[in-house]
């Protein structure tokens, strides 16, 4: 297949008792950004290193552009690698770790003049060409490891963990020129990243990683509004965890007892059946929180009595987590306006959560060790 | 507060009187080379004497050139040698390994006299198995050769591989993964790279070559001298004075040296 520019088959690999990667397949697209996504020792850096040739798998078979590398050595590969450290040659000049890949491969003095020219352009590194890369910042020293890998053309370029070591801001920063570099080259990226937003973000493509399984592979919608199952609702974004039964089919949606809550009727797309355990997975930004009653007019729309036990204002929105019963509910409210004399929820209020039924989500029970590595922290 | 306002004096004392422990000697060195005396001791008047002796002297060039010819050519095998061991100690983490390490640091604990006796006892039993099969080589500048070659290996090799343990692996990664061959990555990332402490080892090498006594008092020949043992010798025949003059154009040459390496590594910076 044309469309899939690299594709893992199967690929197991072990180091002595542990299971790294445990049978993982996947396909990237030609010309996308991909990102392999996961908490650290999933496996996501060890498929990386066995794509770009520094780790052979134990079994399974790399595939790129139709050709198998599993065996190549690196220097085979026209695949390039942005290291998480930077990796950069600290006795060369930037313009001389940029030029490396193409004296390597003996292009002609012109050419290679022209090409490492346009790459540090590209990077916004013109005039840094004589540096050396200890007198680089940490963004200048990312940028030259990115134009060092992109100018031989590879057909994929690796990327690990390629902002971890930059602070907050430029992190931001940097991941927008990632994603400008990609349209202007139109090079396959391949995104090793443990976090969730970077891969959100810049992704079309994102394949979540844990145990070294694939537990979900999907675009950042798919992921955050259907995720598979627990663990996946609760690595990417925040959720709330209800656990319960379903009492009742009821054509698309059914009803669900959760304890101490109402009837719930919620959008039954796994077709469950009467008597099913279900996990049911609401996202704090889908409940609607007022202080008085809302008027209910569908009959899928649910609504829940608490009591606010904290206020967390955070400017874009504010932070609630409403007790109900044994149950404590975090809630996200959007400012789309926000009137300074306008009755605030504050803290103790009793207030309404409501919530359609549509935007609940029924998932497969992970195991609750996992939920709790990455649930939000009580405050 | 009292306590941290008090500025105290002991540390510059303790600094003073450890420069008048390196100094002191060199001093009293540097006074007696003018010192119109033959055995030095009272003042007998300033003088040139000995100067001039030491410049006009044959025995003490020769005695110079040896050492020097000695110094390059162990300097330039035992770097060679002592780089490769470093890199072949860093490359494997195997059993081997561990005791090739044993082997190569344990010349740098044994102390001189014993290094000096054993390598006599070898050359003196190659020599003997030689003659019985018909080839004559005794001892001379090759075995000082040898025997310098022997101890100044151990030290290139551990200053090498201590560069080579800061060494960051994923450069190896990264020159490789730009599609540079094995050899590519040793001349154009892991050599360059590892130079200073080349040169490092290379000056160690060539420091410790020239100012040995023990071991080549051991391994030398009936007649050849280098500068250390020249200087013994003088000492016992009672011409002290000569070497005098002779510490004090070493001394001289040795700061030049110094400073020099010292302004050299600053303008890299």
């Amino acid at each position: 297949m044309s469309d899939h520019i690299l594709q893992f088959k199967n690929i197991s690999k072990r180091f002595g008792s542990q299971t790294v990667l445990d049978e993982v397949s996947l396909s990237v697209g030609t010309g996308e950004i991909f990102s392999l996504l996961g908490p650290s020792g999933c496996g996501k850096t060890t498929l990386l290193r066995i794509c770009g040739g520094f780790d052979y798998p134990d079994a399974g078979r790399v595939i790129l552009d139709g050709k198998d590398i599993t065996e190549l050595p690196p220097n085979k590969r026209e695949i390039r690698t942005v290291f998480q450290n930077y990796a950069l040659f600290p006795h060369m000049t930037v313009w001389d770790n940029v030029a490396f890949g193409l004296k390597i491969a003996g292009v002609d003095k012109h050419t290679m003049m022209r090409e490492v020219g346009k790459y540090i352009e590209m990077v916004q590194l013109s005039g840094h060409e004589g540096k050396k890369p200890g007198q680089l910042s940490g963004g200048q020293r990312q940028r030259v490891a990115i134009a060092r890998a992109l100018v031989n053309k590879p057909k994929i370029l690796l990327l690990d963990e390629p902002l971890a070591a930059l602070d907050l801001k430029l992190r931001q920063r940097m991941l927008i020129e990632l994603d400008t570099i990609h349209d202007e080259v139109g090079i396959t990226f391949l995104f090793v990243t443990h976090d969730q937003q970077e891969a959100m973000s810049i992704s079309d493509h994102i394949a979540v990683m844990h145990n070294g399984n694939v537990e979900q592979i999907g675009t950042p919608v798919e992921l955050y509004e259907a995720p598979k199952n627990s663990f996946i609702a609760a690595f990417i974004g925040d959720t709330n965890f209800f656990d319960g039964l379903v009492e009742q089919e009821d054509g698309d949606y059914c009803t669900l007892m959760i304890k101490d809550f109402p009837a719930l009727s919620v959008y039954n797309d796994k077709k469950l059946r009467r008597g099913d355990k279900v996990n049911l997975s609401i996202r704090p930004e889908k409940f609607m929180i007022s202080a008085t009653k809302p008027e209910i007019t569908d009959a899928h729309t649910n609504l829940l009595q608490g009591k606010v036990e904290e206020v967390i204002y955070l400017g874009a929105h504010t932070r609630y987590w409403v007790r109900v019963q044994d149950w404590r509910i975090s809630v996200v409210k959007q400012h789309f306006s926000y009137a300074l004399d306008e009755r605030k929820i504050c803290w103790g209020d009793e207030v309404w959560l409501k919530f359609e039924g549509d935007n609940a989500y029924m998932l497969e029970r992970y195991t609750e060790e996992d939920e709790n590595l990455l649930a939000l922290p009580d405050v | 507060m009292k306590k941290c306002n008090r500025s105290s004096r002991f540390p510059m004392i303790v600094t003073i009187i450890t420069l008048i422990f390196l100094y002191a000697p060199l001093v009293v060195v540097s006074i007696s080379s003018f010192n119109n005396s033959k055995y030095g001791g009272a003042w007998r008047g300033f003088s040139f004497r000995w100067y001039e002796k030491l410049f006009t002297d044959a025995t003490i060039w020769e005695a110079l050139v040896n050492t020097l010819f000695v110094a390059l050519i162990a300097t330039f095998f035992s770097t060679l040698l002592g780089t490769l061991a470093a890199l072949a100690l860093y490359r494997g983490k195997g059993k081997l390994q561990l005791f090739h390490y044993a082997l190569v640091y344990s010349p740098l604990v044994v102390p001189d006299i014993l290094m000096g006796i054993s390598l006599l006892l070898l050359f003196v039993t190659t020599i003997g198995i030689g003659a019985k099969i018909g080839l004559s080589f005794e001892l001379g500048m090759t075995t000082i050769i040898i025997a310098h070659i022997t101890f100044c290996l151990s030290y290139v090799t551990m200053v090498v591989l201590g560069r080579l343990q800061d060494f960051d692996h994923s450069l190896i990664e990264a020159a490789q993964d730009l599609g540079a061959n094995a050899l590519q990555i040793f001349f154009k990332v892991t050599l360059p790279i590892i130079a200073p402490a080349i040169i490092a080892g290379a000056l160690f090498a060539f420091t410790l070559s020239i100012d040995d006594f023990v071991i080549t008092f051991f391994v030398k020949g009936a007649g050849d001298t280098t500068l250390p043992i020249y200087i013994q010798s003088a000492m016992r025949r009672g011409t002290p004075a000569v070497i005098n003059a002779l510490s004090v154009v070493f001394l001289i040459l040795t700061f030049i040296l110094v400073f020099t390496s010292q302004k050299l590594l600053e303008k890299k910076k």
